[in-house]
């Protein structure tokens, strides 16, 4: 793999770059999301906000009721600590915000019912993306490369039993078979005390561990399928054979020679496979399916969003955020993904 | 083309086969029974609740002592009851993994999965939701796969240029957007607050109509950028391959070219998948079902896993994997209609 002109490649779209550069500080927020946002950030905070002067859950966007200085709103203004009476709205002049008043840019995502802030429950939720979007692709990537380079080398019966294996698991819908996996292991005793020997005592993390374990074992099938494909491709290739007049062992051959020439299709598969299971991970948050309420994930988020959504004055803003958040994400791996596929396939290189 | 189709059908048992044993280990053998069913009934669940349960779903059967001593504790208070104890062996019997999975064979070769947690067959169930999921899914899909079809052609003809680029972009953009927060987005602004739409419900006959355009909209925007990737990278697989220049050579219009040679040649991925699509099409669309109260099989495997029906789950996780298998086979026979070449293999 020509790893220079790949780069070169990659370089010479400005969107690559910035895509590039957005996964990078999604990273480094991923990375720092437990100094960025401490705990303290995320307990209830009911009663009035400090800033404002309105009621603290379900705090619009600063933003949001400086531009709409009839949002209902301002009416809540919180009691009166000491005679329990309800406060008197807030007053018409002080609902014109300036916009470079402190007002208007706090809480800039919002509050939640809990009165904590929408963009610190969604900072929280991009180290909770990386986790999610990792361990599933990364147990997937490592089962499919070492199944489809033994079947595509091998061939025979080697070839013919993870075919078989394949056929089975592609037989049941992916979705079916992950609710069958969960509902499954999720009450075993003998799993819990497995994840209880590495550490992971608290049952909404080794829930969530157990789920992504399971996303990767069954999402390998398709990555294994083009591996096999290109190790067919490779195997009669001169380089392999010189490879074996030479006496290199069978090992040394496929790890060494053959799978750096289909590493592309791996490296591809990732990007793809982490959008997948970031998404995937809503999907279960709403079904209901290991994903604890106590996490913070943007699952989470947007699962509590919907009654949110049907209140009146509807509160959209922390749908809205963990959309918005969800779209960066995705929007930067997938283009990514994609000059990536362009730059490393040569098929398409003309 | 005969003997062809035939060994792809003795393949089909075996693969069953193989699914009946994956799927009897993970409802069977991972958890425990007493584990299922204090997932079902709660953990406050008596040990007679418990027994009941699991002679329920076949894991043991009574015996006639245990049977009588069922019958003495149902008739005390109920600290008394605690008290009493079933013993295994003598009170009931545990039926052995063999059997279990004897029955379990059973029940998929029949269909038959007993009954949900409302004591209603599961089998009726299921025929009830298939009505509802299929005129949800089947409209659906056919609409966004012949857009998804048009615009993947269209980006192909006109490759690497401005065109090309807006459309994979785009397509990019709309695959971004999270399905669920869509769903909730349209639902709250075009049903709910602007009343384009009914926002929840159904009613059997022409009148679905009105409780199904907004779904199918959603249904569209959800999944049309990725079929719309997906096509152009196929076809553009093809657009470079010698017979389309040959028949360029020949003075074949493009027009000629794009719809009677690419298109064709582009079948066979496509047939692929449509048919995996098509399998799936019978569980119609867990989610937009759930939003939109449709009585479809989505919302029942919902409804499914919040309450912990197992009977339910393994009947739609069992059923997906049959009809994937023959919606297989078909692809297999299309195949071999489609590409000459295959048959030979």
């Amino acid at each position: 793999m020509p790893w220079r002109e790949v780069i070169r490649l990659l370089l010479k779209r400005k969107l690559t770059v910035v895509c590039f550069g957005m996964i990078c500080v999604f990273a480094l927020i991923a990375l720092t999301a437990n100094w960025l946002v401490p705990d303290e950030i995320l307990r209830e905070q009911i009663g009035q906000d400090e800033t404002t002067g309105l009621d603290r859950p379900y705090h619009p966007p600063g933003w949001f009721l400086y531009l709409n200085p009839d949002h209902p709103h301002f009416d809540k203004t919180g009691v009166d600590p000491e005679t329990a009476e309800p406060l008197p709205p807030s007053s018409e002049e002080d609902r014109d915000w300036g916009v470079f008043d402190s007002r208007t840019w706090h809480l800039p995502l919002g509050a939640d019912i809990g009165g904590v802030s929408v963009l610190a429950r969604l900072v929280r939720g991009v180290a909770q993306a990386f986790k999610i979007g990792l361990i599933p692709t990364i147990i997937s990537s490592i089962i499919a490369t070492i199944m489809g380079l033994i079947a595509g080398y091998f061939g025979k019966y080697i070839d013919d039993l993870i075919n078989y294996l394949i056929s089975v698991l592609a037989a049941i819908p992916l979705l079916l078979l992950l609710i069958a996996f969960i509902q499954a292991v999720r009450e075993s005793e003998a799993i819990a005390g497995m994840f209880e020997s590495i550490g992971v005592t608290d049952k909404a993390n080794r829930n969530l561990y157990l789920v992504l374990i399971v996303i990767g074992l069954t999402t390998w099938i398709g990555l294994c399928r083009l591996v096999r494909a290109e190790v067919l491709k490779h195997k009669n290739r001169d380089y392999v054979h010189a490879a074996r007049a030479l006496g290199y062992g069978e090992a040394r051959i496929l790890f060494k020679h053959i799978l750096p020439n289909v590493m592309h299709v791996v490296i591809i598969f990732f990007t793809l496979s982490f959008v997948g299971a970031v998404s995937l991970e809503v999907f279960l948050s709403y079904v209901g399916i290991g994903v604890d309420p106590t996490l913070q994930t943007w699952g989470r988020v947007i699962t509590a969003a919907r009654s949110e959504l049907q209140r009146s004055p509807s509160v959209w803003w922390p749908l809205a955020g963990a959309t918005g958040f969800l779209f960066a994400l995705s929007l930067s791996f997938s283009l990514f993904g994609d000059a990536l596929r362009d730059a490393l396939d040569p098929k398409l290189r003309t | 083309m005969f003997a062809y189709v035939l060994r792809r059908m003795l393949y089909m048992p075996l693969i069953l086969f193989g699914v009946i044993l994956l799927t009897f280990t993970l409802f069977y053998m991972v958890a425990s029974p007493d584990a299922l069913a204090k997932m079902k009934l709660g953990e406050k669940a008596t040990r007679l609740q418990v027994l009941d349960w699991q002679e329920n779903q076949g894991y043991i059967t009574w015996t006639d002592a245990g049977l009588e001593k069922r019958q003495a504790t149902q008739r005390m208070s109920t600290a008394e009851a605690k008290e009493v104890e079933f013993i295994d062996g003598t009170d009931y019997e545990s039926r052995s993994w063999i059997g279990l999975f004897g029955s379990y064979v059973g029940s998929v070769l029949t269909l038959d999965f007993g009954k949900d947690r409302t004591d209603k067959p599961v089998k009726e169930r299921i025929w009830e939701g298939l009505g509802p999921s299929l005129s949800l899914t089947l409209p659906a899909f056919l609409i966004s796969e012949l857009i998804g079809v048009f615009f993947g052609l269209f980006a192909a003809m006109y490759r690497q240029t401005k065109i090309d680029h807006t459309i994979v972009i785009s397509a990019i953009v709309l695959m971004s957007v999270n399905g669920i927060a869509l769903i909730m987005f349209g639902q709250k602004f075009l049903a709910a607050d602007w009343a384009y739409f009914p926002v929840h419900g159904y009613e059997s006959g022409f009148q679905a109509i009105r409780f199904l355009i907004l779904p199918i909209i959603l249904y569209l925007i959800i999944t049309l950028g990725e079929k719309v990737r997906f096509n152009r990278i196929v076809m553009l697989d093809e657009v470079d391959q010698d017979y389309v220049r040959t028949a360029r050579s020949k003075g074949a219009n493009e027009n000629t070219v794009l719809f009677k040679h690419v298109l064709r040649n582009s079948l066979i991925p496509l047939i692929t998948r449509w048919t995996v699509a098509i399998a799936s099409l019978y569980v119609g669309s867990l989610v937009l079902e759930s939003f939109f109260g449709i009585p479809g099989l989505g919302s029942l495997t919902i409804d499914a896993i919040a309450n912990n029906d197992v009977n339910v789950i393994r009947a739609i996780v069992v059923l997906g994997a049959v009809s994937f298998m023959i919606a297989n086979l078909l692809s297999d026979v299309l195949y071999a209609i489609v590409d000459p070449r295959v048959r030979l293999e």
